[in-house]
């Protein structure tokens, strides 16, 4: 905490959140909430993320990022959580796109349609992790073309990246979002893309496992950081 | 169709076995023949992340047994005995502790 603080003071941050649960059917944990608002009182980042996802059972939790099925009743659950983390937070928050590996046979609605009336019901953001789309676009045959176009750019707060590895199936392959492996060719031409359409948006690289030399971390973000200063004199913004 | 709660419960409920999961749950996910195998990666990630969590709180244990066996045991506790807290490095102290 002490290294944060030294950090803080020279650099802003952004805090992103995986434990509050914001799909399940279960109540908020408020211990929780109030621990997560101790970290954003004292570190003032300058963006709070979380998933849409949910990770707990009545008694016990999994500590994963579990996939939800895309139902009215789901997105006011979804909405009714945002809204209470964002009272008691007393700001605005960033949904994250998630990774899945299955599909509910009972959703009625797209996952970018569900994150994007999500975000417009509860005033939240969005945070897209460009390497969550292609994953989840991949593993269940959706139109990447068609999820992205979806995302209103006003919406986006803040981008992430990561690498990903692919596991055969009997039938086909299935991409799992590692965070341990480089990010791949095709979702930093995504990343381009979606950077000339929505402007220069603030980039994480997400690496967790398996952290390679430091030089090999510079170059990816050296990659990230042309890309946005390209954005940035296209949309003349000061770099 | 299962309610919300009784989807999510029998989902998370579901993660803890390596038993084939029952016929009401495997009728709500989208199958193109690959659904068992789907659900399967998420018993994994749970097993796998939650193993490697005790993994890193006990390192003398896994450095004794070795990997292998340290895996092992780690699966049959993560399954026997769940997470109980939301914060991962408060998982399972107490209950090794106990174990021991």
């Amino acid at each position: 905490m002490g290294y944060l603080e030294r950090i803080r003071r020279d650099y802003p941050i952004s805090l992103h959140s995986v434990g509050t649960s914001l799909g399940s059917h279960l109540p908020l944990d408020r211990d929780h909430l109030g621990a997560l608002k101790g970290l954003v009182d004292r570190f003032e980042p300058g963006i709070v993320s979380e998933h849409l996802s949910w990770s707990h059972g009545r008694e016990w939790y999994t500590h994963d990022l579990l996939p939800l099925r895309y139902t009215e009743d789901a997105l006011n659950k979804v909405v009714e959580h945002v809204d209470q983390v964002q009272e008691a937070l007393q700001r605005k928050i960033l949904i994250e796109n998630p990774s899945t590996y299955l599909q509910f046979r009972d959703s009625e609605m797209t996952e970018q349609a569900f994150l994007v009336e999500a975000a417009r019901r509860s005033g939240a953001g969005l945070l897209l992790d460009i390497n969550n789309v292609y994953v989840s676009c991949c593993n269940h045959d959706w139109d990447i073309e068609a999820y992205l176009s979806a995302i209103p750019a006003n919406l986006v707060g803040e981008i992430h990246l990561a690498g990903h590895t692919v596991q055969a199936m009997s039938r086909g392959t299935l991409r799992l979002d590692d965070h341990g492996s480089a990010v791949c060719d095709e979702v930093w031409k995504l990343y381009k893309n979606c950077i000339e359409t929505l402007g220069p948006v603030p980039t994480l690289i997400e690496r967790d496992s398996n952290i390679p030399e430091f030089a090999e971390l510079l170059g990816e973000s050296i990659i990230a950081d042309q890309v946005l200063t390209a954005a940035c004199s296209k949309y003349e913004v000061a770099v | 169709m299962k309610s919300l709660s009784n989807l999510q419960q029998a989902f998370c409920d579901l993660l803890r076995t390596s038993d084939p999961p029952p016929r009401d749950l495997m009728d709500e996910l989208l199958d193109d023949g690959t659904a068992l195998e789907r659900f399967n990666v998420y018993r994994n990630n749970f097993i796998v992340l939650n193993g490697d969590a005790l993994a890193d709180m006990y390192p003398t244990v896994k450095r004794l047994i070795g990997d292998e066996a340290f895996r092992s045991l780690a699966n049959l506790y993560v399954r026997k005995h769940p997470p109980a807290t939301r914060t991962l490095l408060r998982s399972s102290g107490s209950r090794i502790y106990r174990v021991k």
